[in-house]
């Protein structure tokens, strides 16, 4: 969640409330199209006195597939392959059309995209990292969190403290 | 002066601030004197807004062989007056026949930065060593006083380590000293300060040069 720093912690708070009564009432987890259509309702429910959060959820479906979404401050989304948001985002999706969804490139047909779960890793740290040297507000430190069927895991990437 | 706005005078004692779409030297500047010389030191992030425009700036710019001076505020307004400074200080040491002193430098700093303080945004630190009187420091805030110190700290940056640098500073601290006291301190600086940045420029003068 990028934006106001109160209404992100407020809204992740409620939402993994909300988290643990559907497990309780349903009997299962919540799969992550669920969880992203629940994110959207709750944002609209406060249509005329928003979350001023620009979120972005991601996760496993019910396939096994990685899921992305994208939301706007009042619950707008749109399941995608990729996703930016925050005062860096300007400088980051630009280069991710580029190299992931090979768009607006001459030769985009030859270049190979992201296949593997390391290439996606590297991928993040370099636009990160380069969106930390142009961007006052994005920088320090960038922790990424790896979501495959085989389970979860977190890598951190030490920026400068500048 | 809100009597006399009330009456519809303009008093004109507005702060000047920068265009939108200007570049600012956001800036953690500060130079230190020691026996024998001073150290000078700068970041090198220059921001329009919050993007940043040049990540490798070159904040501390020569006005003579062993006259530097550090630029915080706007980028274009430091520009112009450094380079008419270079200008007149270059003129006068022609006539004088001698390098020109680093008191010279500032006050030809001070005179441009006082008499234009309505459309400059400029904060300055004018550093050397001459053969009369050593390494000086002077400071030339925003409205365009002068005055000498044994060290001083400028740009946004520079509010976060004052109790650092008051902490820390001592008289006649040894050259391999001052340039620590310049990197801990810029280091500090850059951290806390999101128009700070980049890499730490330093430079050490003495009676042998930069």
């Amino acid at each position: 969640s990028a934006g106001m720093q109160a209404d992100a912690i407020t809204l992740q708070k409620n939402l993994r409330a909300r988290l643990v009564w559907y497990e309780h009432q349903h009997g299962k987890t919540m799969s992550t199209p669920a969880i992203a259509q629940m994110l959207g309702n709750t944002l609209y429910y406060k249509r005329f006195f928003p979350y001023y959060t620009f979120n972005i959820l991601a996760g496993l479906d019910n396939e096994g597939r990685g899921c992305v979404y994208s939301y706007d401050a009042i619950g707008s989304h749109e399941r995608l392959a990729y996703g930016t948001s925050g005062s860096g985002s300007v400088l980051v999706q630009p280069t991710l059309d580029s190299q992931i969804a090979r768009k607006n490139q001459v030769k985009g047909k030859e270049m190979p995209g992201v296949n593997t779960v390391d290439e996606a890793v590297d991928i993040i740290k370099d636009v990160l990292a380069s969106a930390g040297e142009r961007d006052i507000y994005t920088g320090d430190t960038v922790e990424i969190y790896i979501m495959t069927r085989d389970g979860f895991r977190t890598d951190v990437l030490r920026l400068r403290d500048d | 002066m809100e009597m006399l706005a009330a009456k519809g005078l303009d008093v004109g004692m507005e702060i000047p601030s920068l265009k939108p779409g200007e570049v600012n030297l956001g800036t953690s500047i500060m130079a230190v004197q020691f026996n024998g010389g001073v150290v000078i030191g700068a970041d090198s992030r220059t921001t329009t807004g919050s993007y940043i425009a040049n990540r490798v700036t070159d904040k501390l710019t020569p006005l003579a062989n062993r006259i530097y001076v550090c630029r915080s505020g706007s980028a274009a307004d430091t520009q112009a007056v450094a380079d008419y400074v270079r200008l007149y200080l270059n003129l006068h040491s022609l006539e004088l026949g001698k390098e020109p002193l680093i008191g010279t430098a500032a006050r030809i700093g001070q005179q441009i930065c006082y008499q234009n303080k309505a459309a400059l945004m400029a904060g300055l630190i004018v550093a050397g060593y001459d053969d009369v009187h050593g390494g000086q420091v002077y400071v030339i805030p925003l409205g365009g006083m002068l005055e000498r110190q044994p060290f001083s700290i400028g740009g946004s940056g520079s509010t976060y380590i004052y109790g650092y640098c008051d902490a820390n500073f001592k008289e006649n601290m040894s050259q391999d000293d001052c340039v620590d006291f310049v990197s801990k301190s810029l280091s500090l600086a850059m951290a806390r300060d999101g128009s700070s940045g980049g890499v730490i420029r330093l430079a050490i003068i003495t009676k042998d040069g930069v």
